[in-house]
């Protein structure tokens, strides 16, 4: 247990503050799945939990509320990682063939890159207490967005060994696809229809 | 561990602390709100709102729709409740008994020191119905509104004559003297009479007191509101007595800007129960505390006379309606009487 905790506290340090060795690191966790799940639990967490504070009033179903979002948050968490990730070792591939091949790396530091999560309620509780919460919880989410797409960007320049900008340009394409994916799919299904129709 | 792996630990523990802390301000802080929003839809469901607090006719103790233990806890409710925001408070009454009057009073007082209390008058806050709207931020009337009466009353009928005339003797059997002062068989000492004056200027200086403190006036200015005079919302405006001409969508208004806000805020009720919305739709009084038609004027039979029964009343005897109720609260049919 004590030693789970160290290397918890130890991938938590690498992922704020020296994403580089995430690809290392990951590789080399002994229960990777005991950590991102761990993660991914702490971060929906901490998020729903934002999410309920920042509402007008709290009713007495507010424990199955941040429960259920919580499950919520971290599936759709992990899921998102993954779709990103797969996608993400796709473009590496087609353009440095030998370097791909890591979707599960790089699904562990997409789950570690939403890490910056974790300070959710810490950012929503003083927010709470203005008047207009929305001027300092706007500002402070992006902030850590940011931090999470910057520990996610410095983890895949360094599992895939390509350059920033490659990294940026790689990334950014994977996530269009995952944004645009439904309306692709539904796209795809139309244009199926109309042509069976014609 | 060195100092940066430290300072990571420490701040996952913090966001851990505040998350816990948050669960638990969330679990204390939570509750089933009685105050439902009327206009509740997918979208605007579980968004807080104003509460709408009603005070209609005689002010009378207890715990009924109306009464002042029933709007009390109704204040309690909105002020422990992070669904309201503010408290829009309805006023359509006459006055009535001092103590559930002053009951009110000091609970919209004590709402107002964490949320906006609003009150706006439909046709009539007179004596301790304007007594409770001094207590609320802001007071809204229309130009025909009846506003003031700032004085008290009691309400001491002599039917000694009546008695005489039909040949019937009352005899008091009483130890201490001024045990049956109130009673209505015999004219009053002048001595009883200035005990009587003594509590009602008590009771008169309490009431000028309190209306200066909720609106922050001097007292001076209020005793010029006072002697009981009533005003026109127009007048009561221009006198500063009320703080401005509207109904409740300018009260509203008004609350989003002490809030500083321009969400949409829904009005927010307490439900009533089957037998009260029954008997309300229809039109009918229900108990003490139904809404009929003469509600306004204290002139539910049943609650006049258990008014008269209190001997100081902060109450505005206006109307016909009223004298002919008095009459009726007394005892006998206006019939009779004749």
């Amino acid at each position: 247990m004590r030693e789970f905790v160290f290397s918890f506290l130890n991938l938590c340090h690498l992922a704020l503050q020296a994403p580089d060795e995430l690809p290392t690191a990951i590789s080399r966790i002994p229960r990777p799945v005991a950590h991102l799940g761990l993660v991914l639990f702490l971060t929906g967490l901490s998020t729903a939990v934002a999410a309920y504070l920042t509402r007008d009033y709290y009713d007495s179903g507010y424990f199955a509320y941040i429960v259920g979002l919580t499950l919520v948050n971290a599936g759709i968490g992990f899921l998102w990682s993954l779709l990103l990730a797969a996608l993400i070792d796709g473009f590496v591939l087609l353009q440095h063939r030998e370097r791909a091949g890591h979707v599960w790396q790089t699904t562990g530091i997409l789950i570690l890159s939403t890490l910056p999560n974790i300070f959710a309620v810490a950012v929503a509780v003083p927010a709470r207490l203005l008047a207009r919460p929305e001027y300092l919880l706007m500002p402070l989410q992006l902030a850590l967005f940011a931090w999470s797409i910057f520990i996610a960007l410095r983890g895949i320049v360094f599992q895939y060994e390509v350059s920033l900008r490659s990294a940026i340009t790689i990334y950014l394409r994977s996530l269009a696809l995952v944004l645009l994916f439904p309306f692709l799919f539904f796209l795809f299904i139309i244009l199926e229809l109309v042509g069976k129709l014609a | 561990m060195d100092r940066s792996r430290l300072v990571t630990a420490l701040a996952l523990m913090f966001a851990m602390i505040a998350v816990i802390l948050s669960v638990v301000n969330i679990g204390v802080a939570s509750s089933d709100s009685p105050f439902t929003s009327s206009t509740e839809t997918f979208l605007t469901s579980g968004r807080a709102g104003i509460a709408l607090i009603e005070i209609n006719g005689a002010i009378q103790d207890g715990y009924y729709p109306g009464g002042a233990d029933k709007v009390v806890e109704q204040l309690t409710q909105a002020e422990e409740n992070s669904a309201v925001r503010a408290v829009l408070l309805s006023i359509n009454s006459p006055g009535g008994a001092v103590g559930a009057t002053k009951k009110i009073y000091d609970r919209v007082m004590q709402v107002r020191l964490s949320k906006p209390v609003v009150a706006v008058v439909t046709d009539l806050a007179a004596s301790g119905g304007y007594y409770i709207a001094s207590g609320c931020d802001q007071i809204f009337a229309y130009e025909g509104s009846l506003v003031g009466s700032i004085g008290v009353l009691s309400i001491r009928p002599n039917i000694a004559g009546f008695l005489d005339r039909y040949g019937v003797k009352v005899e008091t059997l009483k130890a201490g003297r001024y045990k049956d002062m109130s009673y209505p068989f015999r004219e009053l000492t002048a001595e009883e009479r200035e005990m009587y004056d003594g509590f009602l200027n008590d009771a008169y200086q309490q009431f000028l007191e309190d209306v200066s403190k909720g609106r922050k006036k001097a007292k001076a200015d209020v005793v010029k509101w006072g002697e009981g005079r009533i005003y026109s919302g127009r007048e009561a405006r221009s006198q500063q007595i009320i703080d401005a001409i509207g109904g409740r969508e300018e009260a509203i208004a008004a609350i989003k800007i002490i809030l500083k806000t321009d969400q949409d805020l829904p009005l927010l009720r307490a439900p009533r129960s089957m037998l009260e919305e029954l008997f309300s739709e229809a039109g009918l009084s229900f108990g003490l505390g139904g809404r009929s038609a003469y509600d306004a004027r204290a002139s539910d039979p049943a609650r006049l006379r258990m008014l008269l029964q209190t001997p100081v009343l902060y109450l505005y005897p206006g109307g016909p309606g009223f004298a002919l109720e008095l009459l009726e609260g007394l005892g006998g049919t206006a019939a009779t009487l004749h």
